[in-house]
């Protein structure tokens, strides 16, 4: 068997979607796994022994291609198809595609594959999936919307490699070992620092990096910092260790990639913005403590290694559109985590103090979050101090209806389906104290109230798009295939939704 | 006509009329920095069409450092004869081409086989200096970013006429992947290419 992961957006997003390769490569230990990626991503390669072979495609030589007068106008179109062609050849037995540009979804149809996943686009510029979990991702690339899962959880579940915890499948190198040795790290507490992004607006800024180094380094006398970095960013980081009283507690690590992982094996924490790093540190045994700025938005790209801290600004436009600058006069959900906070949460994380964390988040009026692989199967980051429990427990029925939904899982006798509920319900107790159940049943109830609402008039909507409609009742013959199929997606997920919430309040009743 | 110079680093550099076609210090290290200068491509492609012999330094360093076919347009022989054993090590991937006009280069079949694929176009300016018109016009004929030579490229490959496609309009101004994309939407015989020239607008959008 031969399967090809196409991944064409940055190093971060490739190393997101890694337990696809891990999981593919558990599910099928014969099949050679390909991937391709961005020329830079490749750097990776050492690292991930579960891929047979590299493609790359240069995402910057073709543009320069399509720009520059002296180069002929057709040679980028040769080059990409060269490489597509070869890739043809190659006949692989499965495609997916864990890019959602159309860019990628133009190669993913033009390449001879006998099963492709994810987007793609066919010579009319029709886009299909091959799998409901990448078209809810589709739909769900607002960052308006109100709930939505981790990317990696969704690459796995559209993959049908979800049963297993999620493995990010990296090994460390020699030569990254080399890297670190040198660096001459001294014995006991290590904290890698990865103080800026490849986004401005992910930046927390220079001047509060500096005053977080120097208060680190009087709160964790013992620990020595790695401020972690490319070649570009060197001048950068000198900059943040002028005026710190005690400099000779703080290295540059300018590593490579394969450097920077056996740095954050050795690490005891890891401090970064959203960054390729942070995604990395997923693979390393270091604890990660996540500050989510600007366009990061953690629902969909935090840190997922269980147990990770999230600290995010409350700032109304956070999270913000990728590709447009700062809509704000100052950096607003920058200047939302003070570094007094940031330097508090490092130490008492360092401590596994959550009360302390707690208190850090009613305090500095922060989101404080703790990430979580919870027993349903998600990731899920939660707020240390919930400010309202209910709101919780509705997202994760939320989530739990779209894994039967898209796993294409009726909620009929399945024990799969009781077995989601029990899971349910030992999260929730966890959550929410004996007495805050009754409550919770109320607001179960109101629920289910709506719900059954919402399903007569999703039923209602949904015939109006439907020719078989029996003659004499309205049909709409502009009846779009899109608009049917979201009207019946949605009318099945209140279904799902309805049956979970009459299932977990039997279940919640019990327990009281 | 031709004599020959030593370089201070005792390479042999021509001199064709009186004009160096290297440089006189270090003819090899000028290679590879017009080399360095010219990357874009150049361990992609299956074919690199070079404007001009030179002193046959630079076509050295391409058989050196890429697997291209290298296809060197030089119209006056001796040049060609003078550097010849320079690169007789790679002789197989040289072609030498000495069309009379830049318009009888369609007519060669190394030229056609190489424009069915990959290629790019680099110039030697010390021997572009010699005949700027002529190279003008060669290069004009190869980068296809006009209609005529789009149309004799693009038929090249194989795909439908763009003859009869009248979405194209810019008949002075440089073609650009819109021009190309448009003028592909309009015709079915080579769909599947239409995908990549969609792709490839998605990088410039």
């Amino acid at each position: 068997m031969k399967i090809l992961v196409v991944s064409l957006l940055r190093l971060g997003d490739f190393i997101q979607a890694l337990p696809v390769v891990g999981g593919l490569h558990r599910k099928f230990p014969q099949a050679k796994i390909d991937v391709l990626v961005h020329s830079p991503v490749a750097a990776l390669r050492p690292m991930i022994p579960a891929v047979s072979r590299w493609f790359t495609l240069d995402r910057d030589e073709l543009q320069s291609g399509l720009g520059r007068a002296d180069i002929p106008l057709l040679t980028s179109f040769d080059v990409l198809r060269e490489q597509c062609e070869a890739l043809s050849t190659e006949k692989y037995d499965l495609i997916v595609n864990v890019t959602q540009t159309e860019f990628s979804a133009w190669i993913m149809g033009y390449i001879a594959a006998k099963t492709k996943i994810g987007l793609c686009f066919n010579v009319r510029g029709q886009a299909s999936f091959n799998s409901p979990w990448f078209r809810y991702l589709n739909d769900h690339t607002e960052t308006s919307v109100s709930d939505v899962l981790n990317y990696s959880d969704i690459f796995s579940y559209a993959c049908d490699v979800s049963e297993e915890p999620r493995q990010w499948p990296m090994t460390v190198t020699s030569q990254g070992a080399g890297e670190v040795a040198a660096l001459k790290l001294p014995a006991g507490e290590v904290i890698a620092v990865q103080a800026l992004t490849s986004d401005a607006k992910k930046n927390w800024g220079a001047a509060r990096w500096s005053q977080w180094l120097s208060g680190m380094t009087v709160l964790r006398p013992q620990a020595h910092f790695v401020l972690l970095g490319s070649s570009a960013e060197k001048t950068s980081l000198e900059e943040l260790v002028n005026g710190i009283s005690e400099p000779q507690r703080i290295s540059l690590g300018i590593l490579s990639l394969e450097g920077a992982l056996v740095l954050l094996n050795r690490a005891t924490l890891l401090v970064t913005g959203d960054t390729s790093i942070k995604h990395m540190a997923n693979a390393a045994s270091c604890a990660v403590m996540e500050l989510s700025l600007g366009s990061s938005d953690y629902r969909r790209t935090g840190i997922y290694k269980e147990n990770s801290l999230i600290l995010q600004g409350k700032a109304a436009c956070a999270p913000c559109p990728h590709s447009s600058p700062c809509s704000q006069a100052s950096h607003i959900c920058a200047e939302k985590i003070p570094v007094g906070a940031a330097i508090s949460a490092a130490d008492l994380f360092l401590k596994s103090d959550w009360n302390g964390l707690g208190q850090i988040a009613r305090s500095f009026n922060l989101d404080v979050l703790r990430t979580r692989v919870m027993s349903t199967g998600f990731w899920f980051a939660g707020e240390i101090v919930p400010a309202d429990a209910v709101k919780i427990v509705d997202k994760w029925i939320e989530r739990s209806a779209w894994k039967f939904l898209l796993s294409g899982a009726a909620p009929n006798p399945l024990p799969k389906f009781g077995s989601e509920v029990y899971q349910l319900g030992d999260e929730i107790t966890l959550l929410i104290p004996t007495e805050g159940i009754r409550p919770l049943l109320a607001h179960l109830d109101f629920l289910e109230e709506q719900l059954s609402r919402r399903e007569v008039e999703a039923t209602a909507a949904r015939r109006r798009f439907d020719p078989s409609t029996p003659a004499g009742e309205l049909v709409d013959l502009s009846g779009l295939r899109a608009v049917q199929n979201r009207l019946e997606d949605e009318r099945r997920q209140i279904e799902v939704k309805s049956k979970l919430v009459r299932s977990l309040k039997t279940k919640l009743v019990e327990k009281t | 006509m031709i004599d020959v110079v030593i370089a201070k680093s005792g390479d042999k550099v021509i001199r064709w009329h009186g004009r160096l076609l290297a440089s006189r210090v270090d003819p090899v290290g000028e290679a590879r920095e017009w080399f360095l200068r010219r990357l874009p491509f150049t361990s992609k492609v299956k074919s690199i069409f070079v404007l001009g012999a030179g002193a046959g330094f630079h076509i050295v360093e391409l058989c050196k450092r890429t697997s291209a076919q290298i296809l060197v347009i030089e119209p006056e022989s001796e040049i060609v004869e003078a550097i010849r054993p320079l690169v007789a090590e790679f002789g197989g991937r040289v072609t030498w081409l000495s069309a009379g006009s830049a318009r009888e280069l369609r007519a060669i079949s190394e030229v056609r086989t190489a424009v069915t694929t990959s290629f790019v176009v680099l110039e030697h300016p010390a021997s572009v200096h010699l005949d700027r018109g002529f190279y003008r016009e060669c290069s004009a004929q190869l980068l296809g970013r006009d209609w005529g030579s789009l149309s004799w490229q693009w038929k090249l490959k194989g795909f439908a006429d763009l003859d009869s496609q009248p979405r194209i309009t810019a008949n002075d101004e440089t073609l650009t992947i819109y021009d190309l994309d448009q003028c592909e939407l309009v015709q079915d015989s080579a769909e599947r290419e239409r995908m990549l020239l969609k792709a490839l607008r998605e990088l410039v959008k």
